[in-house]
């Protein structure tokens, strides 16, 4: 495997998803393969900072006036 | 005024009788934050995305009879946030064409963990995510933030899981260009 094949990959790489063969083919890569290592671990962090930091949050109250008006269907726009 | 507009609504996009069912008001309750978020990140007002939310979820309990396979009802409900979050951006006359006049975060509520040393990267990363071409952000924001898998993303934006796919990984691909040095 080839860093462009990884590159190509990387999304099913970290799914999960890629089968068997080309799971080990990357995997064989990223061990000899520094560039690819870097990109793999940044990916892993941008991942992982947006999981963690990237929800932009109703407030309580916010929420549960929003579902008020859902559940009683105030439909003023529509 | 309200309840003559409830008036011209046909008898099939009435909600069912007797209110709300149970599953409904839980899906409702399970994903009113993760549309808020996919809304949020579109009409870039608090105020407005909810008001999206807010239609979107009443479009969805009048029309509840086009879901057929309940097993897909979140992609269903955010799928129809996203088209109205889509319509509300595309009415507007005035949208923020530079990603540097895109508005502030009034209001955003801090986590504890802001507060301590990831507080700047946090900041980062969501004004990052906030800067993604817009294809790409409601794909990005789906998956990574909001953990749907891949074809359910696809469900929600009405593409196939392939374009899905790309769309996220570009995305990851500029945020991590973006943040290089910070990660």
């Amino acid at each position: 495997m080839e860093c462009s094949d990884l590159e190509a990959n990387l999304t099913d790489f970290l799914d999960g998803v890629l089968d068997a063969d080309a799971e080990a083919a990357a995997l064989e890569h990223l061990a000899t393969c520094e560039h690819c290592e870097t990109i793999l671990a940044q990916t892993r962090s941008v991942i992982a900072l947006a999981n963690r930091h990237g929800r932009v949050e109703l407030a309580p109250g916010e929420r549960d006036e929003l579902l008020r008006r859902i559940l009683t269907d105030d439909a003023h726009d529509l | 005024m309200r309840s003559s507009r409830l008036d011209v609504v046909t008898s099939s996009e009435r909600p069912p009788a007797g209110g709300h069912p149970a599953w409904l008001v839980d899906l409702f309750q399970a994903n009113v934050g993760a549309a808020f978020n996919v809304a949020y990140r579109l009409v870039w007002n608090r105020a407005d995305a909810q008001d999206v939310v807010q239609t979107s979820f009443i479009k969805a309990t009048r029309s509840i009879s086009q879901l057929r396979d309940t097993s897909k009802a979140r992609g269903w409900l955010l799928s129809i946030t996203y088209r109205e979050a889509l319509m509300v951006l595309r009415s507007r006359r005035d949208l923020p064409t530079d990603p540097f006049a895109l508005p502030d975060r009034v209001g955003q509520q801090p986590t504890p963990e802001d507060q301590f040393l990831q507080h700047e990267l946090a900041d980062e990363i969501r004004t990052a995510i906030d800067h993604l071409p817009e294809l790409l952000r409601t794909a990005f924001v789906l998956r990574d933030v909001e953990e749907l898998p891949m074809s359910e993303v696809a469900e929600v934006l009405d593409i196939g899981t392939s374009a899905a796919k790309m769309r996220v990984a570009r995305a990851r691909e500029l945020l991590r260009i973006s943040l290089t040095g910070r990660i």
